[in-house]
């Protein structure tokens, strides 16, 4: 019989008991986003009455140590001040233990430690485990994990295990595969949450709010109507003190074969049979990946660009070029600005080139979908004075100021009949009046509740790698491809530029 | 009815928060909360001095009624040390209760860090918004347009400002194919009265042949190069009838048409104070027929002699020609510039720029 009580009533939004524990908690990751992130579920209400937070990392730290330390950084971090109480209450879960992958002694004190919560009859904890940590780690960690009993089959134990990892999901297609089959070692696909946490943006979230609950945008969300897609990720800052870390992955591998792809993914996709279930986008999301066009190794010369910023001025600064920076040889080819054109071969998009592009020591911090219209035939208004007409453009901005807008032409007043283009928008802070949540908020939030929808299938990492390896692969082994330069400050090379004049586009000037 | 927000030093990094919170906190009079922030433009305007910051102001003023823009005021200032930038909201009142503002961000530099400008404007532009160059400062150099440029869709200036720099115009020629004369501007009524003349002429008793023609203008430095306006008129002219030619010997200027006969170009150019226009027009034809355009203040009169000797006159006013004046015409009505572009390559190798 079904519960009379639960019709018309919302699903309660908190999740089950959980004990999270990070791995890597001493670490840039937990410091900056974890901690801040749980500490704002807990502020929102949205944490269950019984959770704990454990802190693993080889230091040895006491846990009022540990206390200490997330205290400043979420002072810090946190997208709002601290409330003293809160903190009260979100420090008194909060626990570290020291654990080392090479023995089992701290992850036997961590089960001792973990089993306790759930002492006096009280509602079993799930355990979720943060690997904020190195991937060549991530075998050992989980393989521990199992041997000290703490990984139970899913559906057969008395609690839930699951597993967060974050990218990089390997450095190409073979050891993306070698990872994945490590961590199936230790738990099922099911239990394996891998976080994009673009993922978890609301901007991001929003394309399938946007593209499927307004009439007017799915009917026109193809090639019959759209002239072109840009996809721009540009950050201000260079690399900083990931020098070490990004020297040996660079751009395309750091920030393109991920986020930008996800969010290309969600834009192309077909209309999922469900937003509940999590398989059905994910499947959507596959099925699309699979149909991008592969490159040959021609292709890969004429549709990719791949650059390295010199010195320059940004914002106003003097800042070094990128063979200047700590930590980076002058023949190093890693690129630091990546220029890409796809194509999907399928019935929705076949023939509408898609061109991405990230750089780092742009102008700007900016990440932005622009997708071009084509133009009406002008037949109306030769003769007038008006000069080509502009296109339209709906450009969905992901990050700083997030929102929508879409440019229109419109006439502007007078006696004659002119056109200029004018832009609508809408702007997450006008509109709903309160700050996003963190990404990693509603992550944590949904891994702890067990919905997947946010979070990366193992078939869509490798559909990743497997459009990209081409790409890689030439960079890599073909010593004579070039790596242009550009000025920090600027948008990119020349060369950027030269890849949309054969389809007579030109970059989007954000 | 105006408000502005007074100008407030800020550091680089902090241009958004600053003019978020300035307009946060705009004090509107009672009643007339509404406002519009610039949301559908950039403009850029390098000045190289502090002199006409005031003057630039009146004109941020007079263009936020019809060109509402984020305004960048690049001033070159050797008591600089820095590079320092300020912010302000100018806003003008469109109606009872709705106001239209467009922010400010004037950058100071002296000229060795003239190079760091354009990473401040690319920082801070209006995202996927059109961009406009205008060049008010006579002083501009070769060098900061070329900084400028990059960024920059459409340049905005008045030609006769640049009297004496065909380097300038030669290089705003090179570095964008969309330009906006004020000047061009200025001489809309000529043009357009001689379209007139020639659509009447030809259903009168068809086009008689062109055998001289005399531009006649005004000039502060008469003596100085051909002035910018009788130079555009004179390359318009000529690239409109095809003609050949040869640069300007002390005004006079031989024209050959397609059919190679030869017309004779005088230019004309008396000293006189104020700014540089047109006064006259002399066509002489074969036959004896003439027509002559003639300004008379803010009126231009037309006056037109037929071969069997009838004359007749006509006169139309002069529009606006006040900088204000023009940007409203341009911004509000709107001008073809279809050939302008032409007609400034044309002009400048008739006064023997290069």
């Amino acid at each position: 019989m079904e519960n009379p009580f639960s019709e018309g009533e919302n699903r309660v939004i908190r999740p089950p008991a959980t004990a999270v524990v990070i791995f890597g908690a001493t670490g840039d990751l937990t410091h900056r986003k974890l901690i801040p992130a749980l500490y704002n579920l807990l502020q929102d209400d949205y944490l269950p009455s019984n959770f704990a937070v454990f802190g693993a990392a080889r230091s040895q730290l006491s846990d009022e140590e540990f206390r200490k330390s997330m205290y400043e950084s979420v002072k810090k971090y946190s997208r709002r001040a601290i409330d003293e109480k809160v903190w009260e209450q979100f420090a008194k879960n909060l626990y570290y233990q020291s654990v080392d992958g090479s023995s089992d002694s701290g992850f036997r004190k961590l089960k001792e430690r973990l089993e306790k919560l759930s002492d006096g009859g009280k509602e079993p904890y799930n355990y979720l485990y943060y690997l904020a940590v190195a991937p060549g780690v991530f075998g050992s960690i989980s393989s521990r994990l199992k041997e000290v009993g703490l990984v139970e089959p899913p559906g057969k134990g008395k609690r839930a295990t699951s597993l967060i990892v974050e990218k990089p999901f390997g450095h190409d297609l073979p050891s993306s595969i070698e990872l994945n089959n490590v961590l199936r070692e230790s738990f099922a696909e099911d239990q394996i949450y891998r976080i994009d946490h673009y993922l978890g943006k609301e901007t991001v979230q929003n394309i399938l709010v946007f593209r499927f609950a307004n009439g007017i945008f799915e009917n026109v969300w193809n090639r019959n109507y759209i002239d072109h897609i840009q996809l721009s990720w540009s950050e201000e800052i260079g690399v900083g003190s990931r020098a070490g870390y990004f020297d040996k992955s660079g751009l395309l591998r750091d920030i393109v074969q991920n986020h930008l792809l996800q969010v290309l993914a969600l834009l192309c996709i077909e209309p999922p049979t469900s937003l509940s279930d999590a398989n059905s986008i994910r499947d959507e999301k596959v099925k699309v990946m699979s149909s991008f066009k592969r490159m040959t190794m021609e292709e890969v010369a004429t549709n990719t660009v791949r650059a390295q910023y010199t010195k320059g001025f940004v914002n106003g600064q003097s800042v070094k070029g990128y063979h200047e920076e700590d930590d980076i040889s002058a023949s190093s080819k890693t690129e630091t600005f990546a220029a890409l054109k796809f194509e999907i071969d399928n019935w929705r998009w076949a023939g509408v080139p898609i061109y991405v592009r990230a750089g780092k020591r742009l102008p700007k911090r900016i990440t932005e979908i622009s997708i071009y219209f084509k133009r009406p035939p002008g037949s109306l208004f030769r003769g007038r004075q008006v000069g080509e007409l502009e296109q339209n453009v709906l450009a969905i901005q992901v990050q700083p100021n997030e929102g929508i807008s879409l440019k229109i032409c419109s006439k502007p007043p007078g006696p004659r009949l002119r056109v200029r283009p004018v832009v609508m928008d809408f702007t997450y802070g006008h509109s709903f009046g309160v700050a996003s949540a963190d990404a990693y908020e509603r992550l944590l939030l949904d891994s702890m509740k067990g919905d997947a929808t946010l979070f990366i299938r193992n078939d869509e990492i490798e559909q990743c790698w497997d459009l990209l390896d081409p790409v890689l692969k030439r960079w890599a082994d073909d010593p004579k491809f070039p790596v242009e330069t550009y000025e920090a400050g600027t948008w990119g090379p020349a060369a950027a530029a030269q890849m949309l004049r054969p389809g007579n586009h030109r970059w989007r000037r954000l | 009815m105006k408000e502005q927000y007074s100008y407030e030093k800020v550091a680089v990094t902090q241009i958004p928060t600053a003019l978020n919170r300035i307009f946060s906190s705009l004090q509107m009079p009672e009643g007339q909360k509404e406002y519009s922030r610039s949301a559908n433009r950039n403009l850029v305007m390098p000045l190289f001095g502090r002199d006409v910051l005031k003057d630039v102001d009146t004109l941020i003023d007079s263009l936020a009624l019809v060109h509402p823009s984020r305004f960048f005021v690049v001033v070159v200032d050797e008591g600089t040390q820095d590079l320092t930038v300020e912010i302000g909201a100018r806003c003008v009142g469109l109606s009872k209760s709705e106001h239209a503002c467009s922010e400010v961000i004037r950058i100071f530099v002296p000229q060795k860090l003239l190079n760091a400008v354009p990473s401040v404007i690319r920082a801070h532009m209006l995202t996927g918004m059109t961009t406009e160059l205008f060049l008010i400062d006579p002083r501009m150099t070769v060098e900061a347009l070329n900084l400028m440029t990059p960024q920059t869709d459409t340049i905005l200036f008045d030609s006769g400002d640049f009297d004496g720099r065909g380097d300038l115009l030669s290089k705003v020629l090179e570095v964008t194919p969309s330009i906006v004369d004020l000047q061009w501007l200025a001489l809309s009524s000529w043009r357009d009265e001689l379209r007139r003349v020639l659509d009447w002429a030809r259903g009168e008793a068809g086009t008689p042949q062109l055998r001289e023609m005399e531009i006649q203008a005004q000039s502060q430095d008469a003596k100085d190069e051909i002035p910018a306006c009788a130079a555009l008129f004179a390359g318009w002219f000529i690239e409109r009838l095809s003609f050949r030619f040869s640069p300007s010997r002390g005004g006079k200027v031989v024209c050959r048409n397609p059919a190679g006969r030869e017309i004779t170009m005088y230019i004309q150019v008396k000293p006189a104070p104020g700014d540089s226009k047109l006064t006259g027009l002399v066509l002489k034809f074969e036959g004896g027929a003439e027509l002559a355009m003639t300004r008379h203040e803010r009126r231009l009169d037309t006056s037109i002699k037929q071969a069997n000797g009838n004359i007749v006159t006509t006169a139309r006013p002069i529009d606006d020609e006040s900088r204000g004046g023009r940007l409203r015409r341009y911004f509000l009505i709107g001008e073809s510039t279809t050939n302008y572009n032409s007609a400034l390559r044309t002009g400048l190798k008739v006064r023997g720029n290069r």
